[in-house]
């Protein structure tokens, strides 16, 4: 055990030598080095992110390579960032779930932890429902729900998902609350359990439903967000339907708290090259989301106000900790 | 006529055929290797199609799916150790062939019949997707939990000496995999506070784990004298499988084709039970039985047979209605998605050429697959002549990689060690250990639809007994254990009587 | 009549097994929701308990039925790769689970491409008693640079990094 202690006492005196080295050199000139991507989910997170990082190390001059840690709705990977030294070779590919799994307690540290770099792209829900129910729009579907006995059956990914959250605030705003029960099913089966109508409604991602709603089968009733959707652009929002309500899903890269300003910028632009190029935008009309670079300050700042309102949501919901 | 002329031109290109060969091989290498998954593979090849054209992206995408659902069964026969869980059920069999010196018949009999599996499955596909599609729309997760649990069901014929020491693997197997976050309400379940436990343990990490760990212990506790060891002979000799062999278990392989497709159509099971029910089945209508376990080349071909014909099977939900079987396939769907052909009903009005495309990718990564085994069988049999220190060290570099490929996290190595230190005292204690994983392969699913199903009626138990699907399902369930419970008797009597 | 003997060590510590798991259910996993939710509790109690009455089982079959089993004497004993009733090799297998811990371990502060040859030397030292300079030096270099070459330079997988150091 001496031998042990003595043993890694030494390695850290000569590793922490090192990094000094390191570290000098570092500030010369950034990058030097490929830079560690951590991605926090599989599926489309993962798909843009493996683009995104093609992209981007284009434009930086060094490797940007996407690492998948994923697990506990984003909180491993979010660990493993903050424990990283802050000299811009570790960014986090993050999402809204920084602050669903500071707010349900996953982790201890919240958005603050992170020095933002830029946001780079959104995901709108959007609210189906089978074809045969008749419902086209919002208004319908208030008052088809209002006439039915018992409850109506959404989908959602689980609770305290991004859908449920999206789900919960949407009924919300549109006085429904009592009238819904929330079903929880596996990644990806919302067309299908709706179609063989075992549920009545789901909010997923626009991507999935697509091919339904050409063939008729489904109906896409609203979108969350504030703008409609390049995939279902016959789609009105929710807000042109007259419910107030502006929910979209973003992704961004960020890097832990103390990161060199020059590093963030290098990156800042590299995003931003990336976003405009004409894959990147190529990809997002057969994904389905929407390029939508934005800068570090506001980035920060919509990080911000966006976990306030999670916050206070989870809080109504009983999911917070 | 013209769109399938148009098709073959677009499959048939240089490049197309190309990439579907580096995908079969790429997917081959990592299935075979003991550790690496060929999930892994799928991930790391996803960003080489997308500067591609869609069919050749595509072609790269099944190769690789294809080439490493049929690799997985050459590490489970060679060393006991399956390269994915769809091949756990070829251990039972295959490793025992190659104790007694026929590795090469079990490898060339698993290559042959995965390829007459996946052939059959696709033709199927082809033929009959619209109708299968509907049918598949019709399981919920009632008839889902059903399945499964019918899946459960076979653990009987896998325990060996001992029912009661199967049940218990089983069930250790079924805990394992609680442990982490539960998806359906999001809190975290026996993770003692820490953030690594809540992502729980990896079915993949765990399998590795269960099989491979056991044998590395084994081989470097022989601490005497390395070289003076080896004494046992080798025999190491290349003997394909022979056509008769072929002809005699034509009706088994259909079978477990019909099986493997049939279940692959439903969306959210897969390989790994496909491969479990048809080694049962196998076992249940054999005239010898008791030869299953042993090194019988029936328990050779079911499984493997199974497996493949899964993957025409899981074209179906996903392609027609865009639902990912497993992890393999979500990344599949990826590929298809980048490239624009987005799948679901509406596919096959946008997109028929490029889907008739991908059906012809499918059949010559399998023609890809075979031609490459053929070479490989004669390489890889060389493995068991590599003394077993040396090859234990390699299987444990290689499963360290392995597991932490898969999240690339630390945790995943450590709960490899954790797991396969507990298998190899289980087995010590002469615990079967495959149902272990038959338990963390189902176990999940069979959670997650139960409480998915009752959410659905409301509490209301009876949707478990309206729908005509999911009697039929208990009813074979039923009747599996019936069936074993009366063997297990008999056998019982038996002895007393001598 | 060792086999005897060791199911029982077997059924006792899985129905202890049992008994710490459903304990530690009920303390820290909360019930559902009610409205036909099934909760995250349900399942792990079930197989608890499922374990429990298995353990008891095997525990009550060993007591009652004082004839050895006969069915355990085919074949899987004659098996040379499997341990042996009796044989647990515990040094080795602890041995092993440790060095597997601290691979892990190495695996996230130095990187693979030191972590490897380190372990590999451990073993050989440890659990073979290797002494011989050349053969330390060929396997553990020899694995460590084919791996390297193979799987991080051809095939692209990510091996780790080291986050105190890292070459590679």
């Amino acid at each position: 055990m001496t031998f042990n202690t003595t043993f890694k006492g030494g390695l850290i005196a000569a590793i922490s030598s090192a990094i000094i080295t390191l570290g000098g050199t570092a500030q010369a000139e950034y990058p030097e080095k490929p830079v560690d991507m951590t991605v926090l989910f599989g599926g489309t997170a993962n798909t843009i992110a493996q683009l995104l990082s093609e992209l981007m190390s284009d434009a930086l001059g060094q490797p940007v390579v996407p690492v998948s840690r994923t697990g506990g709705g984003g909180a491993v990977g979010y660990s493993h960032v903050v424990g990283t030294a802050p000299d811009g070779y570790n960014i986090v590919w993050n999402s809204n779930s920084i602050s669903t799994t500071h707010h349900t307690g996953r982790v201890e540290f919240d958005y603050s932890a992170f020095t933002p770099i830029a946001r780079v792209s959104t995901e709108i829900p959007a609210l189906a429902v089978n074809a045969s129910t008749g419902w086209t729009n919002l208004d319908e579907f208030t008052a088809g729900v209002n006439a039915m006995d018992g409850k109506l059956k959404v989908g959602i990914s689980g609770k305290g998902s991004f859908t449920h959250l999206t789900s919960a605030a949407l009924f919300d705003a549109m006085g429904l609350t009592d009238k819904v029960a929330f079903i929880s099913y596996g990644k990806g089966k919302a067309p299908v359990e709706l179609l063989a109508g075992r549920i009545d409604a789901a909010i997923q991602w626009p991507g999935q439903f697509a091919s339904y709603v050409e063939s008729g089968d489904l109906n896409v009733l609203a979108v969350t967000g504030s703008e409609r959707v390049g995939v279902l652009p016959d789609v009105p929002t929710a807000q042109e339907q007259g419910v107030d309500i502006n929910i979209s899903m973003w992704r961004g890269l960020a890097a832990p708290a103390g990161t060199p300003d020059d590093a963030v910028a290098k990156l800042q632009a590299a995003a931003e090259t990336a976003v405009a190029s004409d894959a990147f935008q190529e990809a997002s009309k057969n994904i389905g989301f929407s390029p939508a670079f934005m800068n570090a300050a506001d980035f920060g700042a919509l990080i911000e106000s966006d976990d306030a309102f999670y916050g206070t949501l989870l809080q109504q919901l009983g999911l917070a900790k | 006529m013209d769109l399938f002329l148009h098709a073959l031109s677009l499959a048939l290109t240089p490049l197309a055929i190309g990439s579907i060969g580096l995908g079969a091989l790429v997917g081959l290498i990592f299935g075979s290797t003991p550790g690496l998954t060929f999930t892994v593979a799928l991930a790391l090849a996803l960003p080489m199609t997308f500067s591609m054209d869609p069919v050749p992206a595509m072609g790269l995408l099944m190769g690789t799916y294809i080439g490493g659902m049929t690799g997985g069964s050459v590490s489970a026969i060679l060393l006991g150790i399956p390269g994915t869980p769809s091949a756990a059920a070829t251990v039972l069999d295959g490793h025992p062939m190659t104790k007694q010196g026929e590795a090469s018949i079990a490898l060339g009999t698993a290559v042959i019949v995965s390829v007459f599996g996946g052939i059959f499955s696709l033709a199927v596909m082809i033929v009959s997707v619209d109708l299968v599609s509907q049918v598949a729309i019709g399981f919920g997760p009632a008839e889902i939990f059903a399945l499964v649990l019918f899946g459960m069901s076979t653990i009987c014929g896998l325990c060996g000496d001992s029912l009661l020491k199967g049940l218990i693997a089983g069930v250790l197997g079924l805990m394992i995999m609680t442990i982490g976050i539960d998806t359906i309400e999001g809190v975290p379940r026996m993770t003692f506070g820490s953030v690594n436990m809540l992502q729980g343990v990896n079915l993949l990490v765990a399998m590795i784990g269960v099989f491979a760990v056991p044998f590395v212990i084994e081989a470097l506790s022989e601490k005497t004298n390395t070289s003076a060891q080896d004494t046992r002979v080798v025999r190491v000799k290349v003997e394909l499988p022979k056509i008769g062999l072929l002809i005699r278990n034509a009706w088994l392989m259909i079978r477990c084709s019909v099986l493997g497709t049939g279940i692959g159509a439903i969306p959210g099971t897969g390989g790994a039970i496909a491969s479990f029910l048809a080694y049962d089945h196998a076992k249940r209508f054999s005239k010898e039985p008791e030869r299953f376990g042993k090194g019988n080349i029936e328990g050779v071909i079911a499984p493997e047979t199974a497996n493949n014909a899964v993957t025409g099977g899981t074209l179906i939900p996903l392609l027609s209605l865009g639902i990912p079987g497993d992890p393999a396939t979500a990344i599949v769907l990826a590929g298809l998605m980048i490239h624009g052909i987005t799948p679901g009903p509406a596919l096959f009005m946008n997109h028929a050429s490029e889907v008739y495309g991908i059906y012809v990718a499918v059949v010559l990564a399998y023609i890809w697959v075979l031609s490459f085994q053929m070479v490989g069988i004669r390489i890889f049999v060389h493995v068991l002549k590599i003394p077993r220190e040396t090859l234990a060290f390699a299987v444990l570099v290689l499963c360290a990689i392995g597991a932490y490929s898969i999240r690339n996290s630390a945790f995943d190595i450590y709960a490899m060690g954790v797991i396969g230190v507990l298998a190899y005292l289980l087995i010590a204690m002469r615990v079967p250990i495959t149902p272990i994983i038959l338990g963390m392969v189902l176990g999940p699913t069979l959670e997650n639809e139960f409480r998915t199903a009752m959410m659905l009626s409301s509490g209301n138990a009876d949707i478990f007994y309206t729908s005509p699907t999911v009697l039929i399902f208990f009813a074979l369930a039923l009747l599996v254990i019936g069936l074993q419970l009366k063997s297990e008797f008999m056998r019982k009597t038996k002895r007393q009587q001598q | 009549m060792a086999n005897r003997m060791q199911d029982i060590v077997l059924g006792a510590t899985l129905a202890v097994l049992a008994v710490i798991w459903t304990g530690l259910v009920i303390d820290t996993i909360p019930r559902g929701f009610g409205d036909g939710e099934i909760g995250a509790r349900a399942f792990p109690l079930i197989f608890g308990i499922i374990l429990l009455v298995l353990a008891v089982l095997l525990l009550g079959r060993l007591i009652l039925n004082s004839e050895p089993d006969v069915r355990t004497e085919y074949d899987v004993s004659a098996d040379a790769e499997l341990p042996q009733p009796g044989g647990v090799k515990w040094m080795p297998a602890v041995l092993l689970l440790a060095e597997i811990a601290l691979y892990g371990f190495l695996l996230e502060k130095i990187g693979f491409v030191l972590a490897t040859p380190v372990i590999v030397l451990l073993i050989m030292l440890l659990n073979l008693r290797v002494r011989s300079i050349p053969k330390l030096a060929s396997m553990s270099l020899g694995l460590t640079v084919s791996c390297w070459v193979i799987f991080e330079k051809l095939l692209g997988i990510y091996l780790a990094n080291g986050t105190w150091i890292n070459i590679g």
